[in-house]
């Protein structure tokens, strides 16, 4: 059996993503590569942090 | 910092030569492959171990001879692991010459994998204490070796104590002997262990090479494993216990006749769960589950459906008897402690609200709920803990191309996967708002060998392009990338630490200089109250002698505050602003009598220390903290009560 080539690209597209995505939630604004990345990341940033975080209410 | 890790190997030698001793006894002479029982080995001989410390401490017997006898009589039990060692070595070598015969990017997958976990224990041996283990796990050990002796911790985590306490007698007994830098290694070993006992379940699931290699960089990726080797926390015993249980499931009954491998599962399960009390829920089930599945599965076309339920009936008893063997250290150190053997489930401290724990409000919980797997992996959420490798994600989508298995109710991958999404449910169900997958790690570390299977099979059916498997080889090097950013910074100090440049405090919480400041301040026996939770760095008799709960309820008297403090005998009070500032606003505004002066003595971003002097017609204090019982310090009223 061979992998069909749009399910090679649909996979790859797909691990880009899952590493963008990972580089975007935990890239910290006091990290030394966080100095060199353009408006548009941290606006991305701040677009998809919402997904992942929010404070606690512990009981 | 040579010394600390020839003593925590030493202390890993004999509890792998307990494990070994106590292993040979339960199976005999087992078929089992050699690595798997080594790892087991040591795992079972670190329970027992800790087990015997906690009785040890209980009866005040924790001190360097006895403990240091102790370590020394595991360690005859050597011998025992020699076959299991001796193979070890020799199947090393060949593993490496099958290795350099990959290709050059699975040979530095391979590289990268190994030298980030040896970066881990370079990290687990730098690093101080952080978070958690400066509240707890690592404060109370440092009482414990201080004490010579288990009592409930002083100050707020006292009905805390209640837990489980697996990995903070060896802490215990390794700062005893040596220092907290030992005990903080230690953890490295269970680690090992635990990734050997994913493997080895990976392999019975149908890896190989390759697979074994994807799924090594999966766990050495997740930050919800690695986190807990170098901050010291314990919640690895757990998990790596949980895992050895669930090899000892999967072992094939023909192998180890009398259902001994059960009862080994059995005890490991129980110990896991003494360990991370959230394993009853998320892993005791799934395993049992396991259990009924593997024996239908085994008797299946031989026996009558009586002879397969009575079987299953007698492995699920087996598994709980010896799960509940288990749980008999722990049973007696709540009875002889708090009273309550079942503590803190049944009786004990009526504060429990640790046990019914909800962490976020209605809308927020149902987002989280929605967002599983992803917000495993991404998820930033407080107090989560950290997050499973970003491999899980990107690799899962290989899963399709994997063979339909013929009988796939006698697959032992298809078992261990449903297995872990039954544990992963059971949680989300009984404990919605908690997603922290170190509550649940070897229960969710089971669905790994799917997607390392996965990864495998699509590595091995791709024909050129192979652009798949250039995709995978950047993921994975991506991951030990990012994960490799928390041991930087260790293995600068270590650097530091060998020119002769060391600072305690490098990498240590804002509470180090402080409380190190404070330490040289403080007479013996000095009492300080710590409205904060990270006491960790003050010194053992000032967190012997720091607040307890009869202070809170002295406080609750008439007077005003810094009277109340004066007459509990206490000479600095604490205030951590970031945790407790209402704490840090009342003494702020606390008006001082004429006879007591208040002199702020230090104060960071973080903490604010108050010291007080009594001056000439002062009031007699009503409690002290005294040495009564040499090389345990108390707090004594002068009316005799505690």
């Amino acid at each position: 059996m061979t992998i069909r080539w749009y399910f090679k690209a649909c996979a790859i597209a797909w691990m880009g993503g899952c590493v963008f995505l990972y580089f975007l939630v935990t890239v910290s604004a006091d990290s030394f590569i966080a100095t060199m990345l353009p408006d548009l990341v941290w606006r991305l940033r701040a677009a998809v942090l919402p997904w992942f975080y929010s404070e606690a209410i512990v009981h | 910092m040579m010394s600390s890790v020839v003593l925590a190997l030493t202390y890993s030698a004999a509890s792998l030569g307990l494990g070994a001793a106590a292993l040979r006894a339960l199976l005999g002479r087992s078929a089992a492959a050699a690595l798997p029982t080594l790892a087991t080995e040591f795992l079972l001989g670190q329970a027992l171990l800790g087990a015997a410390l906690t009785m040890l401490a209980l009866l005040s017997w924790f001190n360097r001879p006895v403990v240091a006898a102790l370590v020394l009589l595991c360690a005859a039990g050597l011998p025992f692991a020699a076959s299991q060692l001796k193979e070890c070595f020799h199947s090393a070598r060949s593993e490496v010459g099958a290795q350099l015969r990959e290709p050059a990017s699975l040979q530095i997958v391979a590289c990268a994998s190994i030298v980030l976990a040896l970066a881990f224990a370079v990290a687990a041996l730098v690093r101080p204490p952080i978070g958690d283990a400066e509240a707890f796990y690592f404060a109370y050990p440092k009482i414990i070796a201080a004490a010579e002796h288990l009592a409930p911790m002083p100050g707020l985590y006292a009905n805390f104590s209640t837990i489980g306490l697996a990995g903070e007698l060896h802490f215990a007994a390794l700062m005893l002997l040596g220092n907290a830098a030992a005990a903080k290694l230690f953890v490295w070993p269970v680690a090992i262990a635990g990734a050997v006992m994913l493997l080895a379940i990976g392999a019975r699931c149908g890896l190989r090479r390759k697979g074994q290699l994807f799924l090594l960089a999966m766990l050495m990726t997740s930050s919800t494993f690695t986190h807990y080797i170098w901050d010291g926390k314990v919640d690895l015993f757990a998990a790596a216990m949980g895992l050895s249980a669930v090899y000892w499931i999967l072992e094939p009954s023909r192998q180890i006749p009398n259902a001994a491998p059960i009862k080994l599962a059995g005890l490991m399960a129980g110990f896991a769960a003494v360990a991370k009390f959230s394993y009853i829920v998320a892993f005791l089930p799934p395993a049992m589950v396991l259990i009924a599945w593997r024996t239908l599965a085994e008797m299946r076309d031989k026996n009558s459906g009586r002879a397969m339920v009575a079987m299953v009936a007698a492995r699920l008893v087996a598994f709980g008897i010896w799960a509940a063997l288990a749980w008999a250290p722990q049973l007696l150190k709540n009875a002889a402690l708090f009273g309550a053997p079942l503590a803190p489930f049944i009786g004990g401290p009526q504060e429990k609200n640790w046990l019914q724990q909800i962490w976020f409000a209605e809308d927020m919980t149902r987002r989280i709920l929605l967002t599983y797997p992803i917000a495993l992996v991404f998820g930033r959420y407080p107090m989560q803990g950290g997050n499973l490798s970003f491999l899980a994600l990107a690799l899962l989508p290989l899963a399709l191309l994997l063979p339909r298995p013929r009988v796939p109710q006698a697959s032992l991958l298809v078992q261990v996967t449903i297995i872990a999404l039954l544990g992963l449910g059971l949680w989300m169900l009984l404990r919605p708002s908690i997603i922290a997958p170190r509550y649940l790690l070897a229960t969710v570390l089971l669905t790994f060998p799917l997607i390392a299977l996965a990864a495998e099979h699509a590595w091995e059916m791709e024909q050129k392009p192979r652009l798949l498997r250039a995709a995978i080889i950047v993921c994975i090097l991506a991951a030990v990338a990012a994960a490799s950013y928390h041991v930087v910074s260790p293995l600068r100090i270590l650097i530091t630490e060998f020119t002769g440049d060391g600072n305690r405090c490098a990498l240590a919480s804002a509470y180090c200089a402080p409380f190190l400041q404070l330490n040289t301040r403080a007479e013996p026996g000095d009492r300080a109250f710590l409205a904060g939770y990270y006491g960790y760095w003050l010194r053992a008799d000032l967190l012997q002698c720091r607040d307890i709960s009869e202070d809170n309820l002295a406080l609750r008297e008439n007077y005003p505050i810094l009277e109340k403090l004066h007459r509990r005998g206490f000479r600095f009070v604490i205030a951590d602003k970031t945790t407790h500032p209402k704490a840090a606003e009342a003494m702020r505004r606390a008006v001082a009598p004429p006879w007591l002066a208040v002199h702020r003595s230090l104060e960071t971003p973080e903490l604010v220390i108050w010291e007080l002097t009594p001056l000439k017609g002062s009031p007699r204090r009503e409690a002290a903290c005294v040495q009564s019982n040499p090389p345990r310090w108390s707090v004594t009223t002068f009316d005799g009560k505690p």
